[in-house]
Formats: structure tokens, C-alpha cells, sequence
């Protein structure tokens, strides 16, 4: 404070020094968004003479009358103005967004500016994030940048979406890209951060960006800089929203009165059935007239109806002066989920100092601490395809009965018609969400320090020591009356903690120099060294008595589970060096080689050796370009990388034994077996990647369109590979094979309208991409896998993309004619000649087409020979379009974003399509099905009466298709165009705020999700249930999606 | 801090070193993964306990659902012309492979072929190893013996997993080494003759090893381990489905008979088994975990890891009790139905009919409510063997239970005897006869070792003591997951499920049973290799008709 003080004194007595020869100038400093900037620095070209802005932006300096004024700010572009006798100048700084200066990060520290680059490498800034009221900066991320995919797996609060870069070549169980935040690499994304102090975002998409980040780099490197602060006055600022959200879609189900026709039909095989629905319901004859006009319950807005709230505040205070700045925040972020019960909150407390002890060493430490909760149940709690939370809500009985109130369905424990009464699956969802209590705390403290220290004019060190410790505590509870206890053994808990330390340390030396004018040399070496530790400790109880306390007080129970513990380790070393030349501005070469070893690998395979290579040319540098006028910036960037992929579980490769026991005499003993296959021949999976970059500028920037052409191959995947059973083992941890990705990639900005007072910017992105599996080991042409049952309903395919859904092809249904019909024992048989179907089928069964067989022709039988491709997760393209306004004080943004040409696979109305457990509710789609029954009610066998009824259905018959086996019907198309996000806002004018004290004020409104345009009958297209990425595009159990607005302001004192 | 930061500048080089050599100091070591949960292979077998831990997982693996707690016990013995399962949907593999609508990709399949395969391949790995062990040659006597015990065990469970692969797959992959990269998984099938071979030589070298004494626990001994190989040398003697879909057996199948007649003289010489004079108590007990040493010659053991319903026995839940309502006794399902034309072959007088069927469902007050019979509710009896009434801890054994499968009592080896002596010597000789007697006196309530005219059987021929024996099985061992096999290995699965669809037919013209209408044969006899096995491995090929 002493030395602000001292520092506004001298400024001041330097100003009346020169009061005496000059004129007085006074101004306001505004941004590109018409609000004003505090801290701007103005200056007399060619002096020592300067002030900085005021909170409100205004100026006041003495100049010499003939002067030129120059203005600038961090992230600006410099403005220069000569006086020409004015006597006030309202100066605008243009955002450095636009322009070729804008700084990018490259990793390590080394920061470029875009003009120099050589890989490709896309920027999204902290202000548009800000935009998007989303919990986790990467969501916010979506459609923004070209080739980077962001799926949210669905609307769950607190969910990590996963970023896809590149169509992600990698096929490992994770091919998250790895994220550094302000230099330290993250293993567990980015929920820690908090998206309102983000700085910019930088995407590392080429391996020559990423192969600086060796054995990690394969999936591409999200650099995320957060907040910088920027040397002035002590500042307070507050930013806040309130948000509301609600649901836009329900699945169609049955209403109550196709539901009631339904059970009656099932009904009808047996008189016990039959007996049995009609005392129920009533008899077929009073079904329309009871139900018809009955509401019945919705399930779904029972439990995804209401509407959320969603709440944030900020508070940060920032400051200090050249030599020491600091900035403090607390936020709070709030997300209720529309599912009843289900929410999240993050806390975020943040420090960090920037100290500049001498003019050669400074110190910048960060600790960062975040806590989120998250509360609720998953849709897909309860676990498998019959009993996870969304299928038992699409199931559950939408009335009661003839004479009891539906009212009561609502606290049902468990339904009195439940079939199978020792393990019932039907319970009222509402009653299930309010006895299985759910907790999940993760935190993450975050201590770093960096020690930056020039040793002379053209070489410094860097030094990181970056500490993290975390957790995440899972804790569960299941009341006597949660369908989950009732299933099992009563009431039970158990609480699961688990801690990660994650220690990162780093050493670089960078040296530059620039020879003879015209030869710019970087150069950095480096050692980093991570080392990461994660133990579990599990407690869990039953046999709870009625009244107890839950989780908080496991020792209630009356049996004690067994405690687990369990702990792991994996370090990795690595050496690495960089080398950027430029000749003239105009050549540009940048190399780097990286080794890394790892302890997840086999002995032999410990080190991999990630080179990298790439060229710019900057073509606008070259004197013919001198009379292009239009062309403000041409750049042509080839590159090639090595980059690799380690996130494979730890151990893999050695041979290890897991614990079990066996009970003799009623005692359980411990016994070991191998539980895994161990691959001692593991190695590094590889992503070699080659790229082509255009960046054209046209008429002084105004337009400017970066192209991308891009050949990855990810050689040596490694992925937890399907292996004959024969072997004693399911899967093994392997380096399957090789896959490309290839793509192209545009984005446009232009800046349509810029005046004084109205703006128009357009930002553009689309991304076209296609993967094909090139091999997958000796002698293996292809690969089939299960997605969300154990049936293979995916396939990997030599020559094919990854994610090809595979299954049947539906050949319409069995129809009467295709059998002989016995009157006596009232049987239809399959007539000769006819397709075989492997099970029973009657008329009204879906017919597979016959497609193969053993020799390579159709057979007459439908089975395993009969698959095909069925469906392509692939989308064509991807992309995003931006409208950025503002006019004087307003501001307005409206984003698009959009997917085509990719299929789903909609495994909710899959797991829904086999209609024969009693009184179960499905999808409308099966209103129009085949049937047996006439309008009286009457079964109908003979086989001309039952063609005449069901001449034309295309639906099966309740019983008429299984559930298991994935066919063409269920793929759906997946391409939207979302309206993501329209944001308004205002800021306040300076004279209305200088009145009470406020530098600065902005409002606004966002509104989020407003509608998108697709196809899909089910939640949301956006949806990708399934972590593998070999199965991506499957909807089960997903969490709706919802449209949300908020309102916010930030506020600055 | 000026003291601080001075001398980092005067020594700035020796400061940077220090911080890059620091983490190298130990590299090479540091990169070496240290498992801390985790037993690693390459050391493992250094002590006894470590291979008596390894012995016990051979057990493990076929102490689950996926295996004898309830697919491959319960299970692959429906439906029959004892039981069917209840329901029929296309949804649920437990009712479609009982219904004969499995096909190759029906999950549960898969399920019990990767569970026994995976109990085999942990076999292996002792087999291979207990001899490498120094202690296997220069242990202590005691060792020795102790080593050579596990050994026989891991012998003797990988010809039973062989055996039931075989049985209900026919020619399967065949593999006697532990699994490890390179090998090649994508066998072809083996013959099931050479795979019977092994089996065979198996058992008999474990049996050479095996104690002799009766076991305390569900550890495998030398006549539990002779019994299970008497079932299966008459498995792989009696019929069974060729590749192309013929029953066959093979042209020796009498040396099969005298190899099974050996094993059970050797057994019954020593005199050691007797059974339980009370046919209910033996349940009874198994209910209680009371362990039968000298009834049961080999059971799986179970226990319910508290708060878990997979970690016990359906038996007792889902299977082998009738419907009982939440109340004085935890719920069950009642899955497994009795068939009326079973029930009404049982002669009166036989205790086993009222104690194996259920014709009542037991209310939440305890009372057994009847299944009227002209109502159709005697569609929906259901096995009662392992009712709850019996359990003694029902209320914690909720979902499974600890229940043992028992997979050989002695009643059953009795019944072997009575069937490789009539047919060695083309009719019943008196050892066969006193087997068969003793089983059926126990039933009507009489003394074992004593005569009696009014129960036991004499004076029948060839075919007709075949019958006797064929009948006296199914009463004596119904629901306890041997009524499929036995008929397949008869070659009279078909005819049976069509005679009982008549017997249904005759109580009532919409009696559900569906098995005898999807049943194929030269198809049903045999499983069909499962799809996910298919897809990885394209030398196995597929059963007929699949």
C-alpha cells in the first residue's frame, strides 16, 4: 500500500513539473466493448511523460501541444493519436483478439505470438466463456473451437463432458486430451477451475504442438491461462447470475389408455392373468372409458419437471504495483439439477502473487483450492439395462387402477404387481430418488510456485514445483424402502474415499538471441518429473435398524462389510528441448524432441521418443506481396509430430494377483487369482500427426480464415482388447493396431460492421473429420465390442471409421402368410422356405434380413452371420457460428452450434421394445404395434381375421423382438443445429456510476440450450452415454438436457 | 530475503543442477512399478500359504451365480419333465436358454462358459507352479504332502470344469497351460473323447494324492473326487450331440462303465459314506450349513458378503423355494416350477413328494396357502427342498444366500452304482439292487440296511431296472441340477419333454409349457458356442443348428 501511495505521489509531482510549458489533455480510455479501462497506460511519444487511467477510464495529462498520444493496455491493440490541436481524445482499444499479435501459449511457458506460430493451435478467450452459464470451463467450450468436440455425456449436474480433439484417434479407455493449467498438467480435468477466471483458452491440436508434452500429448493439450492480473489500484469486483432451467422434452410413452390395452393383451394368454388385470383395471369394455380422458402420472415430470435454480458469486479483489501484484477470489456456483434432488455446488478460493524480487528474479505462486458436491442420483444408478433409475421411470405404471387413485402410484414402495415380488424392480421413482441418498464431495488444493530467474540478456530459467492433493469421497445410502435394499439384503451404506496426490515438477533453461538482425533463435531444454499416488479406503454396513442415521453413522449397522483399502502409484521422467528459428520474420522452424519414461509399461518398453518438426512460411513477408493490398496476412505451416498416449490403468503390465475368498465351513478365506492377463510386451501408444495450415488476413484483418488439413495415425493402440474366454480371461490390455483420422478445418472471423458506436463480429468454425481403422494386429481384420450390455453391438473393422454400430437389418415382420397355422393346438409353424429366425417366432415377430451364413451365403437362418453396419456415430461435420453486436453500451451474442450426420443408437427404446414383463409402460412408438386383439377385445387366431387386423404394421408384436440384439430400427439420426446460447447485456454508463462509487457495471442476460433442430426422439441428440470411445453415440439412461436462462451483473469498485 | 536470494544468484548453476539432478537420483529405480495392493506372479508361490491361497481361488471361481449359484446348477437343468422356469419372455436369459430359445448370443452363455474357463485357467497356474516351488522337493514332509494336495485339488477342478464344458458344449477349446502373452487363444475345438482323456487321467492323479480321510470342509477329497469321476466317465459314455447333430455315443462306451465301476467299488469299499436317515434332514441341513460329510461327497460353498446380493446362492431365493411372501420369512421368487405330472409319479407312501414340491405358497404370516388344483394354480408349484422355513438365517440371507451347492451326495453315487451294474452285466445283480434299495427305503421313511419287501425293488430285467433307475433318480435328486444331463446322456430328452407336454396336455388343454414346442433336436442336446466367442476367436465354429 506504502508503495502504491509513493508511486501516485511521484506521478503527481512529475505532472506538476511539467504543468508549466504544456497543455492539459483529458479523455476516456474505452475497450472494443465500449467499456471503459481502468489502468490503460497513456503516454507522450517520445517521452518518459505518462499517466494510467482512472477507474472510470478517464485521463488527464500535460503534453506538449504538438504531441502524439499513444495508448495502450494489456491485450489491446496500441492506438496512437496525434493532438492536431485537440484538447480531449476518447481513445479506443481494440481487443488484440483480432489481430496478429494476440498471444498464444505454446506449453512450457513459451508464449507466441500468432503471426509466428507453426502448429495448429485454436484460441477460445475467458470472456466468452464467461458467456455460458455451465459449471466446467470445458463445457463451455463447445462448438467454439474447429475440430475440438465437447460432448457433455448428458445433463447431469456436475458431469465431466469429454473433449474430443481431432475425432480422437486415440482408442483408449481415455482419450481425454491432457490439460495444463498455468504450466502444471492435470490429471483430472477441469472441474476445479472456476470458468469466470479464465484468461484464454489455447487448444493444442498437431502433435507438433503436442509432442512437447510427449507420452501424455496423443489426445492433443488444452492450455487454459487463467485470470492475469494487471498492475494498478486495488480493485473489487463482484460478478454474479441467477438462472433458472427447466426441461424441454419428455420420451412419448404410452398414455394410460394404450398402457391399460396393452397389459390386456398380454393378459389374455392366461386366465390367472386375466383375472388377475381385470380386477385391476376393469374389463376391456370399460378401458376407454375409464382411461381414455385419464391423465394418469407422468413419470418424467414427476421427476425432471421442476424448475432449477442455478446461482453464482464472485468476489475477488485484485492489485498491487509493478513489483508485486496479487489477486484473491471466493466463488460459489450453485446448480440445482431438474432431476428432484439432484444438484451440485463448487467453492473456489483462489491466491496468487506475482513477486518481482530484482529486475532478475521473480516468484508467482497460485493455491488454488476447490470443493465441489455433488448430490443426487445418476439416471443410471441401480446399475443394469432393467434397473438403472431413467429405464424403471419409462417403465413404471402410469395408472393405478379401476378403482384406486393414481396419487398413490407416487409413494409406492413397491408396486403390488410387481412379477417378481422376491426381487421386485418396480418402486415409484419419486420414493427411490428420496431413499437412496447420494453424495459425492471431490476436492482438489492446489499449491504452486514458479521461480523465474534471468541469468543475462538471452537466457533465463524457470523452475515449477506444482503440489496437489485431493480427493473424492463417495457416499451412498439405501433406506429399508429403496428399491435397491429391498432388493438385496435391507438398508445399506458405505462410504468410499478416495485421495490423489499429484506432484509436478519442472526445470527449464530457454535461451534467445537474435543474430545479425535477421536470425531469431529460442531454445529450450527442460526435465519435468510427475509423480502420482491414489489410495482408497472403503467402509460399508447393512442390516441398519429402521430408524438411523444413514451414512453418518455406518457403525448403526448391525453387519459390517468388508473395508477395502487399496493404493497406486505411477511416476513419469522425461527430458526435453525446443528449438524456434525464424529468418527475417519470414521462415519460421520450430523442432523438439521429448523422452519420457513411464512405470505403466513393460520393462523393455519403459522410454518412448517423441519428435517433432514443423516449417511457417510467412508468405505476406515476401516483397511480391508488397502490392496485394487485400491481403493483410498469408501464412502456409507444414508440420509433423510423435506424440503418445499413457492412460492405460496402472500394473497392466505386470502379472498380478487379485484378492478374493472362498468360504470353508462357513469362514470366508482368502485366495488369490489372476484377475487380469498380463502384457509384459506393452508399449506406448503413438500418434504420428501431419499437418497443413493456410492462415489468409484479408483488407487489414477484417477477415481472416485459418484452414487446417491434418493425417493423424495413432499407431500401437492400446486398448483393453476382447480376447477368447478359452484363455481364462475376457480382455487384455493390448497395442491393438493402427487408426487414421483425418480432417480438414476451417475458421472464419470477420469483423463486418466496426464504427464508433455499433460493432458486428462473426466467428465461424467447422470441422470435417473421418476416421478408419487402418489394421488390428496379424491376421484380425476386425474386432467386435459391447457397448452398454454384454452383447457386441459395435465393430472395429479394417478399411471402416471407429464407432460403426452394428446389428441386424429389419426386414419388416413375420406375417401370417409365412406360416401354417394348426386350428386344434391353435400353433402357427414357420412354412419351408421361409427365414429362420434362431427363436420361436409367431406372426407379428420382427424378420431379420437373411444377409449371410456359415459359407458366406444367406442360410435361411437368422443369426450371428446376419450382422451388418447399422449405424456411424461419425458425424460429417461440426461446427459453431458466433454473432457478436454492440452498440454504445449494449452488447449482444448469439451462438449456434451444430452436428451432421452421425447416427445414435437409442438403446432406451432397444431396452424397451420386448414388452412381455407385466405391467410394464413403454414407448408411444409401440401404440401402433401388431396385435392380436380386436377392437372388442376379442383374441383373434384365425389367420385371415388377424392379417385383415394388422395389415400394413410395421411394429412388432409385444413379445415380437428382443431386447438385446441391436437392429437397424433403433439407430436414429443425430444431426442438430443448436441455439446454444443468446446473451445480452449493458453496460452501465460512466455518469450514472461515478455518483455511487462504482468504476465499472455491466448486466446481463444468457439464455442457454434455447431449441435445437434435429430428428431424435429421445431427450437430446448432444448425447454419448458410454465413457468407451469405441462406443460413442449411445443413448441409455441419459439425463435430460435443459434450456436455462440467467441473469447476472459484474460489478468493479 | 535479500539473504535469502543472493546466494541462489551467486550459485545459480549449482542451484539448477541440484533441482534437475534431484529426481534422477533414483530413476531408473523409480520407474520400477510398485504394485501396493497387489501380489505380483513372478514372486508368487514363495510359501505355502501363498499356494494354498492360489489352490483356494480354483475353488472361487465357481462359487458364483455365473456358475453353481444358479446358472450352471439351476440353470442348465430346466426345463425338464421335473421343473421349468416361470415366464416366458425373450428378454431374460435365464428363461430363454431354459426354454430351449437360447441362441448364440443369449448372454448367459457366455457367462458360464468365461467362468469355467476362467476356474481352468487358475488351475493351470497351480498345476504349473506347486511343482516349481523349492518347497514341493525339499519341504518338509508335512509340506510335501500339503503341496501335493493343492496340486491334486487344481488337478481334479480342471477335469470337473473340462467336464461341464464338455457337457454342455461338446468339443470345446483345450488348453492345460496358464494363459500368457503370445500364446495362441484362438484355438481351435478338440475332440471331446481326448478331452475326456484328460479329465480322466486328472481326477486319477488327484485322487492318488487326494486325503483319505473324510474332509471337515468343502475341500475336495480322494472319494469325492473318484464319485465326480464315476458321473463323468458315464457322462462321457452315454450319448451326447455330435457337430453335424447326431446323438451318438462312442463305440467303447463300456469301458466308460467299468472305468465308473471301479471308482465307485473303490468307494464303496471303504465304507465311509452312509446316508442321513432322514431324506429331508439332508436338505435341512444343507439350509443351516451344517455340512454332511458322509452324505455330500462334494458341494461348492457360498457366502453372502454382507449387503451384497451377488456374492450368494440364488439357491433357497430364487430357486429351490416356494413363493413366500415378505413377512415372518424374507420373500422369494419361486422361478423354478414343479411339474404336476412329476409330482404324480411319486408311489405313495414316498416322503420325498410332499418334502421336494411345493403345492402351497407361505403367506407373511407363515401358513402355507394350498395351489388349488382346479384353478390352474398347480401350474405355479414350485421345488421346496431349500425352503425358507428351513433357513435359519432367511432374514440376512435376503437376496442369496449361504447355501452350498451340493454336486454329488451319496444317494446319487448309489444310483450310479445301480446303472453301471445293470449295464455291465445286462440286468441288475444284487449290488445293484442293494444301491438302488437302500436309496428308496430312506424315502419311504424305512431303515436303510434293512429289507423290505413292501419298497424294495426285485425281479426286474435289463430295460425295466434301467427304468426303475431312471425314475428312482429323478425322485431321489430332482431340482438338484442333474435331470437335463441325464436325459441327454439316455438320448431321451426329446421323448420326455413330448411325453410331459402330453402329461399337460391331459391335466389341461392350455397347460403352459412351452419346452417340448422350442425344443430341436440334434440341436437342444448342446449350447451354442457364444457370439462374443465367436467374434474373436473364428477357428471355434458352431454347434448345429445355431
Amino acid at each position: 500500500m506504502k508503495k502504491i501511495i509513493l508511486i501516485l505521489f511521484l506521478l503527481t509531482v512529475v505532472n506538476v513539473l511539467y504543468a508549466q510549458s504544456v497543455i492539459t489533455i483529458k479523455g476516456i480510455v474505452r475497450g472494443g466493448d465500449d467499456k471503459p479501462i481502468p489502468g490503460a497506460t497513456i503516454r507522450e511519444k517520445g517521452t518518459t511523460n505518462g499517466t494510467v487511467s482512472a477507474n472510470d477510464g478517464s485521463y488527464q495529462i500535460k503534453v506538449q501541444p504538438n504531441a502524439t498520444i499513444s495508448f495502450s493496455f494489456i491485450g489491446t491493440q496500441a492506438v496512437e493519436e496525434k493532438l492536431n490541436g485537440r484538447t480531449a481524445i476518447y481513445a479506443k482499444l481494440l481487443d488484440a483478439k483480432s489481430s496478429l499479435d494476440e498471444v498464444v501459449i505454446t506449453g512450457y511457458g513459451q508464449k507466441v505470438k500468432r503471426k509466428d506460430l507453426t502448429g495448429a493451435i485454436s484460441s477460445v478467450s475467458g470472456s466468452e466463456i464467461a458467456k455460458v452459464p455451465v459449471q466446467n470451463v470445458a463445457e463451455a467450450l463447445e462448438g467454439r473451437l474447429a475440430g475440438v468436440q465437447v460432448t457433455t455425456s448428458d445433463g447431469t449436474p456436475g458431469s465431466t463432458p469429454s473433449i474430443v480433439i481431432r475425432g480422437g484417434t486415440s482408442i483408449t479407455q481415455s482419450n481425454q486430451p491432457l490439460y495444463v493449467v498455468d504450466g502444471v498438467p492435470q490429471t483430472d480435468g477441469l472441474s476445479f477451475l472456476d470458468p469466470m477466471d479464465i484468461e484464454s483458452v489455447d487448444v493444442l491440436k498437431d502433435a507438433s504442438a503436442t509432442a512437447i508434452y510427449g507420452a501424455r500429448g496423443a489426445n492433443g493439450v488444452i492450455l487454459v491461462t487463467t485470470k492475469q492480473i494487471k498492475p494498478g489500484q486495488i480493485r473489487i469486483n463482484y460478478d454474479g447470475y441467477v438462472g433458472a432451467k427447466k426441461v424441454t422434452r419428455d420420451i412419448p410413452l404410452l398414455n394410460p389408455y394404450q398402457y391399460t390395452v396393452l397389459q390386456y393383451e398380454k393378459a389374455l394368454t392366461t386366465p390367472a392373468l386375466l383375472s388377475a388385470f381385470t380386477s385391476v383395471y376393469g374389463s376391456f369394455d370399460s378401458l376407454q372409458q375409464r382411461y381414455g380422458n385419464r391423465p394418469g402420472i407422468n413419470w418424467q415430470q414427476e421427476v425432471f419437471g421442476q424448475t432449477a435454480i442455478s446461482q453464482y458469486n464472485k468476489v475477488s479483489i485484485s492489485g498491487g504495483d509493478k513489483g508485486s501484484t496479487f489477486n484473491i477470489f471466493y466463488s460459489r456456483n450453485y446448480d440445482q439439477g431438474v432431476m428432484v434432488g439432484s444438484g451440485s455446488t463448487v467453492n473456489i478460493g483462489k491466491i496468487m502473487m506475482n513477486h518481482k524480487i530484482n529486475d532478475k528474479l521473480s516468484l508467482n505462486a497460485i493455491v488454488n483450492y476447490s470443493n465441489q458436491e455433488i448430490t443426487g442420483l445418476s439416471t443410471q444408478t441401480g446399475g443394469n439395462a432393467r434397473l438403472s433409475l431413467l429405464q424403471t421411470l419409462l417403465q413404471t405404471r402410469p395408472v393405478a387402477g379401476a378403482n384406486v387413485s393414481d396419487a398413490t402410484l407416487l409413494t409406492e414402495v413397491t408396486d403390488p404387481l410387481d412379477p417378481n415380488p422376491g426381487s421386485p424392480a418396480f418402486q415409484s421413482p419419486l420414493v427411490t430418488i428420496a431413499n437412496e441418498p447420494r453424495q459425492n464431495i471431490i476436492q482438489s488444493l492446489n499449491a504452486s510456485g514458479t521461480l523465474q530467474y534471468t541469468i543475462n540478456s538471452h537466457l533465463s530459467y524457470r523452475g515449477l514445483i506444482s503440489y496437489t492433493t485431493g480427493g473424492n469421497v463417495d457416499k451412498e445410502f439405501n433406506t429399508a424402502s429403496s428399491i435397491l435394499a429391498i432388493r438385496s439384503d435391507g438398508a445399506y451404506g458405505s462410504i468410499n474415499d478416495n485421495t490423489v496426490r499429484h506432484v509436478d515438477y519442472s526445470n527449464t533453461l530457454s535461451y534467445n538471441n537474435v543474430f545479425k538482425q535477421d536470425h531469431k533463435l529460442d531454445v529450450t531444454v527442460g526435465q519435468e518429473y510427475i509423480y502420482d499416488y491414489d489410495d482408497a479406503v472403503t467402509a460399508s454396513a447393512s442390516g441398519f435398524p429402521a430408524d438411523n442415521l444413514g451414512w453418518n453413522s455406518l457403525q448403526q449397522g448391525t453387519v459390517a462389510g468388508f473395508p477395502t483399502s487399496s493404493a497406486e502409484d505411477d511416476k513419469v521422467i522425461s527430458f526435453f528441448g525446443r528449438a524456434n528459428y525464424s529468418y527475417k520474420d519470414k521462415y519460421l522452424l520450430t523442432t523438439s524432441l521429448r523422452a519420457d519414461g513411464s512405470s505403466k509399461f513393460g520393462s523393455d518398453n519403459l522410454w518412448g521418443y517423441f519428435p517433432s518438426a514443423a516449417v511457417a512460411w510467412r508468405i505476406i513477408q515476401e516483397k511480391f506481396m508488397e502490392n496485394v493490398p487485400l491481403i493483410s496476412d498469408l501464412k502456409l505451416r507444414v508440420s509433423y509430430g510423435e506424440a503418445g498416449n499413457n492412460r492405460i490403468p496402472n500394473y497392466a503390465a505386470l502379472g498380478v494377483l487379485t484378492t478374493g475368498s472362498y468360504p470353508l465351513n462357513n469362514q470366508p478365506v482368502t485366495t488369490t487369482y489372476q484377475n487380469t492377463l498380463a502384457n509384459p510386451t506393452l508399449k506406448w501408444e503413438t500418434v504420428q500427426s501431419r499437418n497443413i495450415g493456410l492462415d489468409l488476413g484479408l483488407l487489414k484483418q477484417r477477415i481472416t480464415l485459418t484452414t487446417e488439413y491434418y493425417d493423424n495415425r495413432s499407431k500401437d493402440l492400446l486398448y483393453n482388447s476382447p480376447i477368447p474366454a478359452s484363455s481364462g480371461f475376457t480382455t487384455q490390455l493390448q497395442n491393438i493396431g493402427t487408426t487414421s483420422s483425418k480432417g480438414l478445418e476451417f475458421t472464419l472471423n470477420t469483423i463486418n460492421v466496426r464504427t464508433t458506436n455499433f460493432n458486428w463480429r462473426t466467428n465461424f468454425n467447422i470441422a470435417f473429420n473421418s476416421t478408419k481403422v487402418l489394421s488390428l494386429g496379424p491376421g484380425q481384420t476386425s474386432l467386435l465390442i459391447p457397448s452398454y450390455t454384454t452383447s457386441n453391438d459395435y465393430i472395429l473393422q479394417v478399411g471402416k471409421p471407429v464407432g460403426i454400430m452394428y446389428g441386424y437389418v429389419s426386414n419388416g415382420l413375420y406375417q401370417v402368410s409365412d406360416f401354417n397355422y394348426n386350428p386344434t393346438t391353435n400353433v402357427y409353424t414357420l412354412k419351408p422356405g421361409v427365414v429362420q429366425s434362431g427363436t420361436t417366432v409367431q406372426p407379428g415377430s420382427i424378420k431379420f434380413k437373411d444377409i449371410s451364413g456359415p459359407n458366406g451365403v444367406p442360410d435361411g437362418i437368422i443369426n450371428d452371420y446376419d450382422r451388418t453396419d447399422i449405424g456411424n456415430a461419425n458425424p460429417k461435420f461440426t461446427g459453431g457460428i458466433n454473432n457478436t453486436f454492440s452498440y454504445k453500451g449494449f452488447d449482444l451474442s448469439i451462438f449456434l452450434n451444430f452436428t451432421y450426420g452421425n447416427s445414435i443408437y437409442n438403446a432406451n427404446l432397444l431396452n424397451n421394445s420386448n414388452l412381455s414383463l407385466g405391467y410394464q409402460n413403454t414407448f408411444a412408438y409401440f401404440a401402433n404395434r401388431w396385435t392380436t386383439i380386436n377392437s372388442q377385445g376379442q383374441l383373434i387366431t384365425s389367420p385371415v381375421e388377424l392379417a385383415a387386423l394388422n395389415k400394413g404394421k410395421t411394429i412388432p408384436a409385444y413379445n415380437g423382438v428382443s431386447s438385446v440384439l441391436a437392429y437397424n430400427n433403433v439407430i436414429e439420426n443425430g444431426s442438430f443445429l443448436r441455439v446454444n446460447n443468446v446473451s445480452l447485456g449493458y453496460t452501465l454508463p460512466q455518469k450514472w456510476l461515478s455518483r455511487i462509487k462504482i468504476a465499472s457495471a455491466r448486466i446481463y442476460v444468457t439464455g442457454y440450450n434455447l431449441y435445437v433442430f434435429d430428428s431424435y426422439s429421445g431427450f437430446d441428440p448432444e448425447v454419448s452415454t458410454l465413457s468407451n470411445p469405441l462406443t460413442p453415440g449411445v443413448d441409455f439412461s441419459a439425463y435430460p438436457r435443459a434450456r436455462s436462462f440467467v441473469a447476472g451483473v459484474n460489478v468493479s469498485f | 530475503m535479500k539473504n535469502f536470494i543472493n546466494p541462489i544468484q551467486k550459485h545459480f548453476w549449482l542451484t539448477v543442477a541440484f533441482f534437475i539432478t534431484m529426481p534422477l537420483v533414483s530413476c531408473k529405480k523409480s520407474l520400477q512399478p510398485k504394485p501396493y495392493s497387489l501380489f505380483t506372479t513372478s514372486n508368487y508361490f514363495a510359501d505355502e500359504s501363498e499356494a494354498y491361497a492360489a489352490t483356494l481361488g480354483v475353488y472361487d471361481a465357481m462359487s458364483s451365480q455365473n456358475a453353481y449359484g444358479a446358472y450352471l446348477s439351476f440353470i442348465t437343468d430346466n426345463d425338464t419333465d421335473i421343473s421349468q422356469t416361470s415366464g416366458i419372455d425373450l428378454v431374460t436369459d435365464y428363461r430363454v436358454i431354459c426354454h430351449y430359445q437360447g441362441t448364440a448370443q443369449t448372454p448367459g452363455f457366455y457367462t458360464m462358459w468365461s467362468a469355467l474357463y476362467a476356474g481352468i485357467d487358475r488351475a493351470n497356474l497351480v498345476i504349473q507352479q506347486i511343482p516349481e516351488m523349492a518347497l514341493y522337493t525339499s519341504g518338509t514332509a508335512s509340506q510335501k504332502t500339503d503341496l501335493n494336495r493343492m496340486l491334486g485339488e487344481a488337478k481334479f477342478l480342471r477335469g470337473f470344469y473340462y467336464s461341464e464344458l464338455v457337457r454342455l458344449w461338446g468339443d470345446v477349446p483345450f488348453k492345460l497351460t496358464p494363459s500368457q502373452t503370445g500364446d495362441d487363444f484362438k484355438l481351435p475345438r478338440t475332440n471331446r473323447y481326448t478331452i475326456y482323456t484328460q479329465i480322466i487321467k486328472d481326477m486319477q492323479d488327484a485322487a492318488a494324492v487326494l486325503p483319505t480321510a473324510l474332509p471337515a470342509d468343502e475341500r475336495i477329497c480322494k472319494w469325492g473326487a473318484e464319485a465326480i469321476l464315476a458321473r463323468v466317465a458315464l457322462n462321457a459314455g452315454g450319448y451326447s450331440e455330435s457337430q453335424t447333430g447326431q446323438m451318438t455315443r462312442p463305440a467303447n462306451y463300456l469301458d466308460y462303465y467299468k472305468l465308473a465301476q471301479t471308482e465307485i467299488n473303490d468307494i464303496m469299499a471303504q465304507n465311509l459314506y452312509k446316508l442321513n436317515p432322514s431324506y429331508a434332514q439332508v436338505f435341512k441341513n444343507q439350509c443351516q450349513g451344517v455340512l454332511e460329510p458322509t452324505e455330500s461327497m462334494f458341494e461348492v460353498a457360498f457366502f453372502n458378503a454382507a449387503g451384497s446380493a451377488s456374492g450368494g446362492n440364488w439357491l433357497g431365493v430364487i430357486y429351490g423355494s416356494p413363493l413366500t411372501a415378505a413377512g415372518i420369512y424374507a420373500v422369494t421368487n419361486g422361478r423354478e416350477l414343479a411339474l404336476r405330472p412329476f409330482w404324480q409319479t411319486f408311489a405313495t407312501g414316498d416322503l420325498r413328494r410332499d418334502f421336494s414340491i411345493a403345492t402351497y405358497t407361505v403367506s407373511a404370516t407363515g401358513a402355507q396357502v394350498p395351489l388349488v388344483i382346479n384353478t390352474r394354480s398347480d401350474e405355479t408349484w414350485t421345488s421346496a427342498k431349500w425352503a425358507r422355513q428351513y433357513q435359519v438365517n432367511d432374514i440376512l440371507e435376503r437376496a442369496s444366500t449361504n447355501i452350498n451347492t451340493v454336486i454329488m451326495r451319496y444317494s446319487d453315487l448309489l444310483l450310479l452304482r445301480a446303472e453301471v451294474e445293470n449295464e455291465l452285466n445286462g440286468g441288475p445283480d444284487q449290488l445293484a439292487y442293494d444301491a438302488i434299495n437302500m436309496v428308496r427305503r430312506r424315502a419311504y421313511g424305512q431303515p436303510v440296511a434293512t429289507a423290505d419287501p413292501a419298497v424294495d425293488l426285485a425281479g426286474l430285467n435289463y430295460a425295466s431296472f434301467f427304468t426303475a433307475v431312471q425314475n428312482e433318480r429323478a425322485w431321489e435328486l430332482c431340482f438338484e441340477g442333474e435331470r437335463r444331463s441325464d436325459l441327454i446322456r439316455w438320448n431321451i430328452l426329446g421323448p420326455t419333454l413330448l411325453a410331459t407336454k402330453q402329461a399337460t396336455l391331459a391335466i389341461r388343454s392350455n397347460f403352459n409349457y412351452t419346452a417340448s414346442t422350442n425344443y430341436v433336436e440334434g440341436k437342444s442336446e448342446l449350447y451354442p458356442i457364444p457370439v462374443n466367442e465367436r467374434d474373436i476367436n473364428p477357428n471355434i465354429g458352431q454347434n448345429n443348428g445355431y
